[in-house]
């Protein structure tokens, strides 16, 4: 479950931030996110689940690797999509937003 | 000699008018210049009357409250530029979290010993320093 007002503060990163759900498992859809990277800004569509998946606490799915960034890079399926993700652990529970800039760390 | 004495006093009178007209134009002149000397340093002090009400304006704008969110929370804090680490106290944020200013839908890390420049609507978020690869 995302609150409404976990999606509003979403909403100031990316506009069109939605939630969505496949087999109980809640995302938040965060299309063309823009991702700063250190030497550049790059933008993805995104997903963002704040439960358990595939052995992580939480994931951030994106549209495309980004390359030089991030380690162990794997492929998934979600929402009858292809995904990209590397291993990014110990990012704390909290607001939504504060769980994706902890994920979007690992591209800095 | 009776025309000579009668033009005399004529002559005398009219040398007393060309006098008085003489004085009133230098008594007017005199006006004159007092009164372009009053303009002169009114047109002065108007510049730097408008250049101190200009100073003031600019440091009521500077310094003014304004509307700012941090972490979903409104509110309002002085207009201007602060070390981040002191913004953090200001608008209570944990010393050990890491800030992030929201711009341009993007996100950019602030370093606590950076300076903030706060001039109105900007949107901070906080959270904790953690993650890593595996």
């Amino acid at each position: 479950m995302v609150a409404p007002e976990a999606l509003v503060e979403l909403r100031e990163l990316c506009p069109a931030a939605s939630v969505k759900n496949e087999a109980g498992q809640v995302f938040v859809d965060l299309p063309g996110l823009k991702i700063p990277t250190g030497k550049e800004i790059v933008a993805r569509d995104a997903l963002l689940t704040m439960q358990p998946h595939s052995g992580y606490a939480s994931r951030l799915f994106l549209s495309q690797a980004i390359t030089g960034r991030g380690a162990n890079w794997t492929v998934h399926s979600v929402l009858g999509r292809t995904w990209h993700t590397p291993s990014w652990r110990d990012v704390a529970p909290g607001r939504a937003i504060e769980m994706l800039l902890q994920h979007l760390k690992v591209y800095q | 000699m009776t025309s000579a004495e009668s033009i005399e006093p004529s002559k005398d009178s009219a040398a007393a008018r060309d006098l008085d007209r003489a004085e009133a134009k230098i008594e007017r002149a005199g006006r004159d210049l007092r009164e372009a000397r009053v303009e002169i340093g009114d047109a002065e002090a108007h510049p730097r009357r408008a250049e101190a009400e200009l100073e003031e304006a600019e440091h009521e704008h500077r310094h003014r409250e304004v509307e700012i969110k941090v972490d979903g929370r409104r509110l309002r804090v002085r207009a201007g530029t602060y070390l981040v680490s002191e913004f953090k106290k200001l608008v209570g944020v944990a010393a050990d979290r890491e800030l992030d200013i929201v711009e341009h839908d993007s996100f950019k890390p602030l370093d606590d010993n950076a300076e903030i420049t706060v001039h109105q609507h900007e949107v901070f978020v906080s959270h904790v320093r953690t993650g890593g690869s595996s």
